[in-house]
């Protein structure tokens, strides 16, 4: 179902329409989670995973222009403070909130690229990661603001009911409409710029393109869905705290577009949901848990190089290689 | 107070030389490895760890002494570099998406094993000279005196190793053209596994040295690698002998910001500072210009 | 198409199922600890009901190993209180039982435990948390009327004050390791006229700090400088040491932290040359500081921190306590923790009894009204009115020990009272 992203011909239109058929189905299987499972922790930790997923694609984004943004989850915490702070000390309507941290998470981070879009995607990798320390302790030493280690509590919901359903379906809502706007983005004429610039600047810079147009264009819509995420978090989850945001969450992150495919747009989708909600599953062996996240890794990396989404895939071509097996034996 | 100032500054300096020989011996496997295998070992910080550990369990529940601890560390943490290079680093080269993922599963394993086996209990190895170094107003002890002195002599000892030996020389053959160096019979995977070597065996020098000097926790490692970070950002990418200069100023730094602003303002100036000399320079103070 | 490395997929699906088999292996082991024993507690054949309270410990993270301890000692105290007699509420027996959650040694992920232990096993009590941690329980605890008595406080906004009614302070917090330091220090040292303070860099600064230096002043002190506050994660503390030698105090405060940057700094203080008063005030005992600051440096220190082995003539409860924790962790001379989830246990067993009823508004009313509790250290007083804002902080002695040349000799025990 995730298919690589098929270059637009005639055909597409029909060919989509299986895809198409499959998505409503999981949309709405997706729909009536909040009706099976009716434990408000389960529902928890399903809006966890919706945030992260968002996370996930929107770097998975700026990972298909060849950068490596090792500040995501810096920018994850932007987006969620700047939500925290605007809703809590200054009033401002949740919703509002949200919008803003979002702009403002993508301007920084428009900020960042800038300079750097010139030269090899590995210095904006170095800064990225720099740049992240630094903002989350320029957070921390902000501390009547921002609470420093400790981080906001109190901070302004969404809705103001206690149930977690109202949460699960807008944020659903968000979800799928954030992944459809990065899936657009990625498979119009912007995602193959960016994948140009990926494989050899020289070529796409004599064919017109410019990386630094374009590279900044990807952080820059990378940057808008994390700090949209971000928000959400904070307006939902009532308290933040730097840890959640540091260098070693937006490893993390990686691992989950990487274990997922990262070839693959549905990669980062896959990835985050195995092990976010795994090791979850596992939370009974306590201080053994880490393991469990260990073991898929390993499993993972060296058994399915292209990530899990390359598991079907790999099956039908071992059933296609048995299959032809067994004609020519038989000729 | 006159003198509290001279004795401050004169404090700032030697906590400087300190604290860049420091960081330097911290960075040391970490810029080594990228450098001549083109590997960011993110796991750098839990062998570094590890090596504290071994070196610890040896030197108390063993009983030996710990110089010799340290050096049996640093054999077993670098052979363990041999399986690391062979398991780790090989089958992923070139995609630092998939090093990411090896380097965070082996931290996970290594960090929370030490942590569920080890308890909580306060740790030191124990020390390796004692003794405070007395001249007029300094006063250092002889412990910090001889991590600088190490931290300086491995950084000469590994320039010179680079420059001067055959291996050396192999090595900046591979890390200037892995083709070419393939093609005048130079077998990379010998030169990748020893500089595996190395670059474990130096962190776990560093870790059984820092294990007695600061104590022993399972996250020692994650504290360090941010520091290691920087100075082989600064340093610049494809030279060792900025690891010089990038540990001294990130060693004065560390040395003379808390002493003007408060603990975590610290962090947040310094990286500033460094995100500011990166603007001018992104390849660092000694890197190679690279343009793409 | 890429070809699948079967050798490696099968030692790498191998290595992981034996990671699973281990973690399961684990999980059995630490099950039979526990289960070991509560067995010793349900000898009785009348049928004793069960009573769950919720216990918010940080079993991963930085806080892993030194909760994992702490938790072992809360399953102590349940097993102490249960053959105390138990719980007797409307006349019928309880004994009391433990569900643990797993807060990560996060803000969120203390959150999600909180949550989990609410909506999903139903708790109406909870224990705990540690550290900073409690800004995230208390406000839940409040909203859904949940009994919950903290084993720590950082004074953060949140954690206990006037609108957290629900949340009571069962351990000593920070804040009583500094009055009982204070108190022994104005009584002792009357040549120290200035003082520097010293504390992690967290963010309590502009909230624990200012209380501290409210106190200090009050006592007639002058703070030299202003409030040191150092990073935590620091490779080297030289440059704070350095800091704190420049003030030029008489004395030294280090109002909380762990032993690593505390004995790090008097490690680094003694070895630039200073021979300055050394305070300390955290719950990490003595021989900690000492093992990593260096026998030599360890001189010249006052140190008030947790009850542990050696203090003479502990609470009958508490030898109790050390002696099962002991056999437990099959170390005769092994130290205890801070008791930061245990005392509070204890004292839960005391309101549930006086309150003879589960409901927390009850509980809590109960609680409130409380003047004196047990604790494990011996008698407790219930104040704090004026530090925190709401009279629910439970104070006891503390014992203060002063170091001299690597060797804590014990001085006496402080009220350690919280105004």
């Amino acid at each position: 179902m995730g298919s690589m992203i098929a270059a637009p011909n005639s055909n597409t239109h029909r060919k989509n329409l299986i895809p198409a058929i499959g998505y409503g189905a999981v949309i709405c299987l997706l729909a009536c989670l909040p009706l099976i499972f009716k434990s408000p922790y389960i529902l928890h930790l399903f809006i966890l995973t919706l945030i992260y997923i968002i996370a996930a694609a929107s770097m998975r984004f700026i990972m298909t222009s060849g950068q490596i943004p090792l500040a995501h989850a810096a920018f994850l915490g932007l987006g969620a403070y700047v939500s925290a702070v605007l809703s809590k000390h200054m009033g401002l309507s949740p919703w509002l909130a949200l919008i803003i941290a979002a702009l403002v998470s993508m301007c920084v981070g428009i900020a960042i690229s800038f300079p750097f879009a010139r030269l090899k995607a590995f210095y904006y990798a170095m800064i990225s990661l720099f740049f992240g320390v630094g903002l989350l302790q320029g957070i921390e030493s902000l501390g009547k603001l921002t609470g420093g280690l400790a981080g906001i509590t109190s901070i302004p919901t969404l809705f103001n009911t206690g149930s977690k359903v109202p949460y699960y379906y807008v944020f659903l809502a968000l979800t799928i409409i954030s992944l459809a706007i990065l899936y657009r983005f990625e498979a119009c004429r912007i995602g193959w710029n960016l994948k140009a610039i990926d494989q050899s600047y020289l070529v796409s810079s004599s064919v017109g393109i410019s990386e630094v147009k374009y590279r900044v264009l990807a952080v820059a819509i990378g940057c808008f869905f994390v700090g949209l995420a971000g928000g959400m978090y904070a307006n939902y989850n009532v308290t933040i705290s730097p840890s959640s945001f540091d260098t070693t969450s937006t490893l993390w992150m990686i691992i989950y577009v990487a274990i997922g495919g990262t070839n693959d747009f549905a990669g980062p989708i896959i990835g985050t949901a195995v092990l976010f909600l795994i090791p979850q599953y596992f939370s009974g062996l306590k201080q053994y848990t880490p393991f469990v996240s260990a073991a898929i890794l390993f499993t993972v990396v060296f058994a399915f190089r292209d990530g899990l989404v390359s598991i079907p895939r790999l099956i039908r071509t071992r059933y296609q290689r048995k299959k032809v097996k067994v004609q020519t034996d038989d000729s | 107070m006159p003198e509290a100032t001279i004795l401050l500054i004169i404090a700032s300096i030697v906590n400087a030389l300190v604290l860049s020989s420091m960081y330097i011996l911290l960075a040391l496997g970490f810029t080594f490895l990228f450098n001549i295998m083109g590997i960011l070992n993110f796991a750098h910080g839990a062998i570094y760890m590890i090596g504290a550990y071994i070196c610890f369990f040896l030197a108390t529940a063993v009983g030996i002494n710990q110089w010799l601890a340290m050096l049996i560390a640093v054999a077993a943490v670098g052979l363990f570099g041999i399986f690391m290079e062979r398991f780790a680093f090989r089958p992923f080269f070139g995609n630092i998406n998939q090093i990411i993922v090896v380097c965070i599963g082996i931290i996970t394993v290594l960090e929370n094993g030490v942590s569920v086996s080890q308890g909580f209990i306060v740790q030191v190895t124990p020390p390796f000279v004692q003794g405070i170094f007395r001249v007029g107003i300094i006063s250092i002890s002889w412990e910090r005196v001889v991590i600088f002195l190490i931290g300086i002599s491995l950084l000469i000892l590994v320039l010179l190793f680079i420059n001067k030996t055959k291996q050396g020389l192999q090595m900046r053959a591979v890390a200037q053209d892995l083709e070419g160096a393939v093609l005048q019979g130079i077998n990379v995977h010998f030169v990748s596994a020893l500089a595996c070597v190395i670059a474990c065996a130096l962190a776990a020098l560093a870790g059984s040295l820092m294990g007695s000097y600061l104590s022993l926790t399972p996250y020692m490692g994650q504290d360090i690698m941010i520091k290691v970070l920087e100075i082989l950002v600064l340093g610049g990418i494809g030279s060792i002998n900025g690891v010089l200069f990038a540990g001294l100023i990130v060693g004065t730094l560390d040395a003379v910001l808390p002493i003007m602003v408060s603990g975590t303002a610290t962090q947040a100036l310094m990286m500033l500072i460094i995100i500011v000399i990166l603007l001018f320079k992104p390849q660092g103070l000694f890197g190679k210009e690279v343009r793409g | 198409m890429k070809k699948i490395s079967y050798p490696l997929a099968l030692t790498s699906i191998l290595l992981a199922s034996f990671m699973v088999l281990m973690s399961l292996a684990g999980c059995t082991k630490t099950a039979t600890t526990t289960a070991a024993t509560t067995t010793t507690t349900t000898t009785t054949v009348q049928p004793i009901k069960t009573y769950t309270v919720g216990l918010l410990a940080e079993l991963t993270g930085f806080l892993g190993s030194y909760n994992t301890a702490t938790v072992n000692e809360a399953q102590i105290a349940v097993d102490m209180v249960n053959e105390n007699g138990g719980i007797i509420v409307g006349g019928q027996n309880y004994n009391l039982k433990l569900v643990v959650e797993d807060g990560q040694s996060t803000l969120d992920g203390t959150t999600a435990a909180a949550n989990k232990l609410i909506f999903n096993d139903n708790v109406k009590i909870i224990i705990g948390p540690d550290a900073y941690f409690n800004s995230a329980v208390s406000g839940l605890c409040e909203q859904n009327k949940i009994l919950h008595i903290a084993g720590y406080c950082t004074m953060q906004p949140g954690e206990m004050d006037a609108t957290t009614t629900y949340t009571f302070l069962g351990q000593a917090a920070s804040i009583n390791y500094f009055t009982g330091a204070l108190a022994y220090l104005k009584a002792n040292y009357p040549n120290v006229k200035t003082v520097a303070l010293c504390m992690p860099d967290d963010g309590s600064i502009p909230y624990f700090g200012a209380a501290v230096q409210k106190m200090v002043e009050a006592d007639g002190y002058t703070v030299a400088g202003s409030i040191i506050g150092y990073d935590n994660s620091a490779v080297d503390f030289s440059p704070y040491a350095a800091k704190i030698i420049a003030t030029g105090a008489d004395a030294v405060i280090c109002c909380s932290g762990i032993a690593l940057p505390n004995g790090s700094i008097l490690k680094d203080v003694r070895d630039a040359g200073s021979n300055m008063l050394f305070v300390i005030c955290n719950s990490t005992i003595p021989t900690d500081n000492i093992t990593v600051a260096g026998t030599t440096e360890s001189t010249n220190v006052v140190d008030c921190s947790a009850a542990y082995i050696g203090c003479p003539n502990p609470s009958a409860d508490l030898q109790e306590m050390i002696q099962r924790y002991q056999l437990l962790v099959g170390n005769s001379n092994a130290p205890l923790v801070t008791l930061e989830y245990a005392n509070p246990i204890w004292e839960l067993g005391q309101v549930l009894n006086q309150a003879n009823s589960f409901d927390p508004t009850v509980l809590k009313n109960t609680f409130a009204n409380m003047t004196t509790i047990q604790t494990l250290y011996g008698p407790g007083t219930i104040s704090g009115q004026q530090t925190f804002g709401i009279n629910q902080a439970v104070s006891y002695q503390l014992p203060i020990t002063t170091i001299t040349n690597g060797v804590p000799t014990f001085q006496q025990w402080e009220p350690a009272l919280v105004p």
